[in-house]
């Protein structure tokens, strides 16, 4: 009978096991699913057609190209080897300039013969219209868009992902935002964690323990959103004036929120760790004649480096994934941040934002699950690193 | 002088009288051994040569315990340089998380020693002192918990040399390895008696027996008899010292 | 005794889907309107049930597209490609107009300023104008604070503002209204926008012009009037297929007393 229990309760332990292996290994697989097909979308919003006089040399325009066009930056074809041309950029809604409601009919019948004659008819128009309207008897020429390549994701320097009539999905600024805040977060947490949890484990007396230890695991249960309203409230006004900036939403910020949430995990991990180190271990030390900082620093930090290792990757990956708060205070512009001073955009506050509003399947969506699976891989390669130098570190 | 002189000391855990009314006095190079059951007070008496017990709170000490001619409890004392003077061995083997060489070495390093070459000097001669350096002299470099439990004890023994004590206190410093691991600290403790003052803790009646000058018996606190060692063992005073070395109780 | 209280959970339960139970979803702004909507007509309507949850307008329409809700709330018209995705599923699509919602174009109370026109306000968007004193105010930088990309209200503002043109890259994007508000207030140099419902001392919302001429302030009667230009419709989709489900609700919604809702919570009635 005592066998048969057990033998269940084994079961049951591996099947959790093998569950949870599951559920992590279909994350994964979900995140790249929902990301790889990214790169076989058109560059061209889906639906539409980007067309142009049939006598206009022009083939192809990249998005980049487009956005230039469409935003007026660029005003002439010879830019981009065409004829010199003024550019006469045309949107569906610009129809009524040119055409009267007769013209389009009741019902709207004979739009798409008053576009295609539009565009028979200038020789420098450039149109972003619906599918249905280039349709059979179309005079204009299509502009290939062709796809989104990997080139433009991952060296393109512009996040805009809306843009009509092409998308940019350029990676660069959210990656570097995203590095940015969570290096200065580690920055500013990490010695201020290290020393107060050497305080709490070394210096402060049992009582003074027993009231700062609840105090600062309670700081790990205030949610995120709570953190984003005090840093918006307090912090943004507060490093706008330090450094007389003219906005305070800067990267510093969301570093300096990042820090405050990952403190607590970097402080009761560093700190357990730390009172684990046997008492033996700092006899030992002291019985050599060494004073209590020699002893922490040369005996307590080296026993318990792979439990502060741990919190310390426990912060990171607090911060490098925090969302909410850091939405709220690092003023989200994507653009490649030169100071920490400056507003950048993160990849986990992209996602969160966008998300919501993003219809399932687009491009946009998909560039949203490439972002999930880049923060994954560098939250993953920060942890080998971490684990391996810990590793390397408990050999010598 | 004597090494050691303690008199009259009384110490207590808070309400609980844990040593009543000891003194006693060590000589210089001589081995001693305290004996006696658990709780019966010795290691604390161990502890309280080095002031390590000054790490418990809600400790109170009466008495005057010298050592080397000084009053260790006076204010103003120096509790570094007197550990550094009164090196300790303890019950389990607890070498630091670093290499071999710089486990001896540390000893010398938190006492202000820079010159290395001065350094590898004191710790191949504490790793031969304690009858260890021609089983790690390959190996300075790897870490000190590849070794087996009773090279790390000797290495813990070559620790505490290296700062060059006057005297050494073990607790139990055997009573966690293998009767040829305990053959070899025993064998050591012979070696070392010419040039140090030993006080070591045991459990071990036989142990106490073949390595010490002097026995000091403790019960409950008290301190029953301190006598030649051979004398202890042939002819106690006390019958409470018979009963416990003839395995009575205890 | 526990099977019996379950069994009538379960009847009660059976019984409420029975009757008009409907779950409405989308549009963050028109959420607190269509909750309070759906509370009045629960009132008036008893044994009606709906439930009101936003997440914005994409996930609304996503919602109904997947079936999971009977309306989506929308501050922005369905993307062509949402369309097509509904023709594909064999879904016909009915859109109504429930209400209207004015944009506020909101400065830091001490900023001079007091008025910009379409234009302006396009080149500073856009970062052609980075100055205040650019446009008649003091020697500070224009610090520009713009919703999240893919709010309804981004698009609807880039649309009528910006005339279609691409924000600068260095826009502050912020989250929600209440951030706009908070971050305006406390920046001097902030300009942002707002819902006209959000409006409140700690901001000064400037008078708009289309035409470089007639300088109008927001307000619910100006948007009435058509005399405010910056004006949205918000929308409500559902599936034609549910249509007699569904209306009544928003039969009430477009009633005189549905309307008085939808001015008291700072929105603009239809007429």
């Amino acid at each position: 009978m005592r066998n048969r229990a057990e033998k269940l309760v084994e079961s049951l332990f591996t099947i959790s096991g093998f569950v949870t292996s599951i559920v992590i290994v279909l994350v994964v697989v979900f995140l790249f699913s929902g990301g790889v097909h990214l790169f076989r979308s058109p560059s061209i919003e889906h639906g539409y057609v980007v067309a142009v006089n049939a006598d206009n040399p022009i083939d192809r325009l990249s998005p980049a190209e487009l956005k230039s066009i469409f935003d007026y930056e660029q005003t002439n074809w010879q830019q981009f080897g065409g004829a010199d041309e003024e550019i006469l950029v045309f949107r569906l809604n610009d129809i009524t300039n040119y055409f009267s409601e007769e013209d389009l009919g009741e019902n709207f019948e004979f739009v798409s013969e008053r576009i295609s004659q539009l565009i028979s008819e200038n020789q420098g128009i450039i149109a972003f219209i619906p599918q249905e309207y280039a349709g059979e008897n179309f005079s204009g020429k299509e502009i290939d868009g062709g796809t989104i390549s990997l080139s433009e994701v991952f060296g393109g320097k512009e996040w805009l992902p809306t843009a009509t009539p092409a998308p940019l999905f350029g990676l660069l600024p959210l990656i570097t935002g995203t590095l940015w805040v969570s290096f200065f977060a580690i920055l500013i947490a990490l010695p201020f964690g290290l020393s107060v949890s050497i305080f709490m484990s070394e210096v402060a007396s049992e009582r003074v323990r027993g009231i700062l230890k609840p105090v600062i695991e309670l700081l790990s249960g205030i949610p995120s959103v709570v953190y984003g309203f005090f840093g918006l409230v307090v912090v943004v006004p507060l490093v706008q004036q330090i450094f007389n900036l003219d906005v305070g939403e800067t990267g510093l910020t969301g570093s300096l929120i990042l820090a405050i949430m990952a403190l607590p995990t970097i402080i009761t991990v560093s700190e357990d760790a730390m009172r684990n180190c046997p008492r033996a271990m700092r006899e030992a030390s002291l019985s050599l004649g060494a004073n209590r900082w020699q002893t922490t620093y040369k005996v307590v930090i080296p026993y318990s480096i792979s439990g502060i290792t741990s919190g310390v990757v426990l912060g990171i990956g607090r911060a490098m994934g925090e969302t909410m708060a850091v939405l709220m205070v690092t003023g989200n512009s994507a653009v490649i941040p030169h100071t920490i001073l400056q507003p950048l955009r993160t990849i986990p506050a992209t996602i969160a934002a966008e998300l919501g509003e993003v219809s399932s399947g687009s491009p946009h969506y998909q560039a949203l699950f490439v972002l999930g699976i880049i923060l994954f891989v560098i939250t993953f390669a920060i942890n080998m690193c971490v684990a391996s130098i810990s590793a390397k570190h408990k050999n010598s | 002088m004597n090494m050691i002189e303690v008199e009259n000391i009384n110490f207590y855990y808070g309400d609980f009288h844990a040593l009543k009314n000891i003194s006693m006095e060590i000589e210089h190079h001589s081995v001693v051994a305290f004996i006696g059951p658990s709780g019966c007070g010795k290691s604390t008496l161990l502890r309280l040569f080095n002031r390590m017990n000054d790490l418990i709170p809600n400790i109170r000490l009466e008495g005057k315990i010298c050592i080397d001619g000084q009053d260790i409890y006076k204010k103003g004392m120096a509790v570094d340089s007197l550990r550094k003077n009164v090196g300790m061995v303890f019950q389990r083997p607890n070498p630091f998380p670093k290499t071999i060489f710089e486990n001896v070495a540390y000893g010398l390093r938190v006492n202000g020693v820079r010159n290395e070459k001065f350094i590898a000097q004191r710790v191949e001669e504490s790793l031969r002192d304690a009858a260890l350096w021609s089983e790690v002299k390959d190996k300075l470099k790897k870490s000190a918990f590849e070794l087996s439990g009773g090279q790390q004890q000797r290495l813990c023994i070559a620790r505490a040399l290296a700062v060059q004590p006057t005297v050494l206190l073990m607790d139990e410093p055997a009573s966690a390895l293998d009767p040829i691991s305990t053959s070899k600290i025993e064998e050591l403790i012979h070696e070392l008696k010419p040039h140090y003052t030993i006080v070591i803790v045991t459990h071990n009646m036989q142990q106490a027996a073949r390595v010490s000058d002097k026995t000091a018996f403790f019960y409950l606190g008290e301190m029953v008899e301190f006598s030649d060692t051979k004398k202890m063992f042939l002819n106690p005073e006390k019958v409470q010292t018979q009963n416990y070395i003839t395995g009575r109780f205890g | 005794m526990r099977t019996k209280i379950l069994a009538v959970i379960c009847t009660v339960a059976l019984f409420a889907q029975a009757i008009m139970a409907q779950s409405i979803k989308g549009s963050d702004t028109a959420l607190p309107l269509t909750q309070k909507a759906a509370e009045a007509y629960m009132k008036a309507n008893k044994g009606a049930k709906i439930t009101v949850t936003g997440g914005g307008s994409g996930v609304g329409i996503t919602a109904l597209l997947d079936g999971t809700t009977d309306i989506a709330m929308s501050s922005r018209k369905m993307k062509f490609d949402e369309k097509s995705k509904f023709q594909q599923g064999g879904k016909t699509v009915v859109e109504k107009v429930i209400a209207y919602d004015a944009l506020a174009v909101i400065v830091n109370p001490a900023n001079k300023v007091n008025q910009l026109t379409r234009q302006q306000l396009e080149d500073i968007y856009t970062g052609k104008v980075k100055n205040w004193k650019e446009v008649g105010g003091d020697d500070v930088a224009i610090v520009v604070y713009s919703r999240e990309t893919s709010s309804g209200t981004y698009e609807f503002f880039k649309e009528q503002i910006l005339k279609n043109k691409n924000y600068m890259s260095s826009v502050l994007s912020m989250p929600a209204t209440g951030a706009i508000m908070q971050s305006v207030s406390q920046t001097k140099g902030a300009i942002g926008y707002v819902g006209l419902a959000y409006l409140n001392s700690s901001v000064k919302a400037l008078k708009v012009s289309y035409d470089g001429k007639n300088f109008v302030a927001p307000s619910v009667e100006n948007a009435q009037n058509k005399t405010y230009p910056i004006v949205r419709p918000l929308f409500f989709y559902f599936e034609k297929k549910s249509e007699a489900k569904v209306s009544p609700f928003i039969t009430f919604m477009l009633s005189p007393e549905g309307q008085k809702i939808v001015k008291q919570e700072g929105y603009i009635p239809l007429q």
